[in-house]
């Protein structure tokens, strides 16, 4: 090969050979500066179709004598680019371009005198965008500009389909992410209705017995031979037991609200582990296993925390002893005779931490599952039992609260969770505030 | 049916206020020497009472709840007709389940109340199973 066609791949060559570690926009900006320098022309530009109406472009690249000025939109009505975006090859003007398009500002501000441009193209034929060199002189060599502009208009336009893929990947990526967010937070709310589900019935009970003290009372009020003193007394326990039920509704609406906790505020763990336990245990529906439990409780009083959102932590006691129960209902399940269910809630303290300690000698966690159990989404549970989010949901909880949670198990002997927090007792707390 | 005066009547309930009403409830009776009114805020301690008390057969009718803490009146229930076949147990629940009902005549019980309980009910049945005025 000899004459222009070796010229013209040598340039080619010389333009090409960039770092090779350039890529996206930088490969593109260092391709359109060499463009300039190797083709010795005034002005080079690249931009892209806006719209793609096919009446204005946008430049995304515009080198001018020497380096990068300010992009431009510009229209295309009465321009060479026109002819370029009509067509998919390059068009060319080698000199007095001004006297074709009078009506160009452009070309005329810019004293040029020579145009060529080329398009290129999205994958389905349609149109991208264009490169253009311009220079205030004729252009000499035509057949090598030709080759030359027309191999890095492809060759841009590889690079700005990629820059579009990945920017279209980056976006589906994110909108993915927002779709597990969301999901994973409705989850969550779900989670959450679920176990304030799993002690409704308790909730029921504990709100009936005031309710059963008021109507009684209200009852004992209608006999007329009742003395002075009993009829006072019993307004009182009217009185005392309707503001009773109120507080228990007002703390299970708690539960429901849906609110981000943002302080601290402090609670009596002692009784927040007891309450959990007194009123999942009255929603259990088993009636078998309630009368086979043995139940070893042992709750130290007066064991307050500063936490954050206390209804959450009351929901994680409730799931922990859910877990418990479930666990001993499943082994009482398949072991009818011969088997005694028993279940530990202790609560202990020492150092400014307290333990609090749930043990149960149901089916148990096999060694393989243990490390798993915390994962988000992971559940042994059959579909409709739970879907994976209760221990996690926890974890999160007891850390967000500077404590942990840890469980160990033996597969059909036992699994104990053992929950740390920082705490105060109440003897200590006054001490504190003296 | 003759039952020895005074009738002790006792009642189980972990809601102490439960007691105080019925104590009020039952004021007359209990002034006329018709009944002797017990209240306890658990199983245990009522058990613990049974093996300490001089007690009459025939002369006693518990009452209890089934929802409470620690000994639930179901298990009450069965450690009472076990040891002291001739006290006769009522259950007093906000339970109305079949299940529960069930349980409770399985176990021995010879009556079921619904809580909020009817008072004149549990009066008029009282009255007839044991011969004693309460009004």
């Amino acid at each position: 090969m000899n004459g222009p066609a070796v010229n013209a791949l040598e340039i080619i060559r010389d333009i090409y050979n960039v770092d090779q570690l350039l890529s996206g926009k930088e490969y593109i900006r260092e391709l359109v500066k060499r463009l300039a320098q190797k083709l010795k022309v005034k002005f080079v530009m690249v931009g892209h179709d806006v719209e793609g109406k096919g009446t204005s472009v946008q430049t995304d690249y515009l080198f001018a004598d020497g380096k990068f000025v300010d992009n431009v939109v510009y229209e295309l009505e009465g321009t060479p680019c026109t002819k370029v975006l009509c067509g998919t090859r390059v068009n060319c003007y080698s000199a007095k371009v001004q006297d074709q398009f009078p009506n160009d500002q452009m070309l005329k501000d810019l004293e040029v005198e020579s145009y060529m441009g080329a398009p290129f193209l999205h994958t389905n034929g349609g149109l991208l965008g264009l490169l253009v060199i311009m220079d205030d002189r004729p252009l000499e060599d035509l057949d090598l500009a030709t080759a030359v502009v027309e191999f890095f208009a492809a060759r841009i336009g590889a690079e700005y389909r990629r820059l579009d893929a990945e920017e279209s990947l980056r976006r589906s990526n994110e909108d993915l992410e927002k779709l597990v967010d969301t999901r994973t937070k409705q989850l969550i709310s779900q989670e959450k209705l679920a176990t304030i589900g799993r002690i409704t019935l308790g909730i029921a009970h504990e709100l009936k017995n005031p309710l059963n003290i008021i109507i009684n009372g209200t009852e004992l009020l209608q006999d007329s031979d009742i003395s002075e003193q009993d009829r006072a007394r019993t307004q009182t326990m009217i009185h005392q037991h309707g503001l009773r039920a109120n507080e228990i509704i007002t703390s299970m609406l708690k539960q429901a609200r849906q609110e981000v906790h943002t302080t601290e505020e402090w609670a009596d763990v002692s009784r927040l582990l007891k309450h959990a336990f007194d009123v999942f245990f009255k929603s259990l529906n088993d009636i078998e296993l309630k009368l086979k439990l043995i139940k070893k409780i042992s709750i130290t009083t007066e064991v307050k925390a500063q936490l954050f959102d206390v209804p959450a932590i009351e929901r994680v006691f409730i799931n922990v002893i859910d877990n418990a129960v479930y666990a001993l209902a499943e082994k009482l399940q398949k072991n009818k005779s011969g088997y005694t269910p028993e279940l530990q809630i202790e609560l202990s303290f020492k150092n400014s931490r307290c333990q609090i300690r749930v043990r149960d000698n149901g089916i148990g966690i096999p060694s393989d599952q243990l490390k798993r159990v915390c994962d988000e989404f992971y559940t042994t549970k059959p579909p409709g039992d739970g879907i994976g989010l209760g221990l996690w949901v926890a974890k999160q909880n007891i850390e967000k609260n500077r404590g942990s949670l840890k469980i160990d198990s033996r597969e059909n002997e036992y699994t104990e969770v053992v929950i740390e927090l920082p705490a105060v007792r109440r003897d200590a707390e006054v001490e504190v505030s003296i | 049916m003759t039952t020895p005066l005074p009738l002790d009547i006792v009642m189980v309930d972990d809601e102490a206020s439960i007691g105080e009403l019925y104590e009020m409830k039952l004021r007359k009776p209990i002034q006329n020497g018709d009944i002797r009114f017990h209240f306890f805020e658990s199983a245990n301690d009522y058990l613990d009472y049974l093996k300490q008390s001089d007690r009459h057969p025939g002369a006693e009718v518990l009452f209890t709840d089934i929802n409470m803490p620690e000994v639930s009146g179901f298990e009450l229930l069965s450690k009472v007709k076990k040891n002291f076949p001739d006290i006769d147990v009522y259950m007093m629940s906000a339970y109305d389940d079949e299940s529960s009902i069930q349980k409770s005549k399985n176990l021995g019980a010879k009556g079921y109340f619904t809580k909020p309980v009817n008072y004149k009910e549990l009066q008029s049945r009282i009255e007839s199973e044991y011969g004693v005025s309460l009004a």
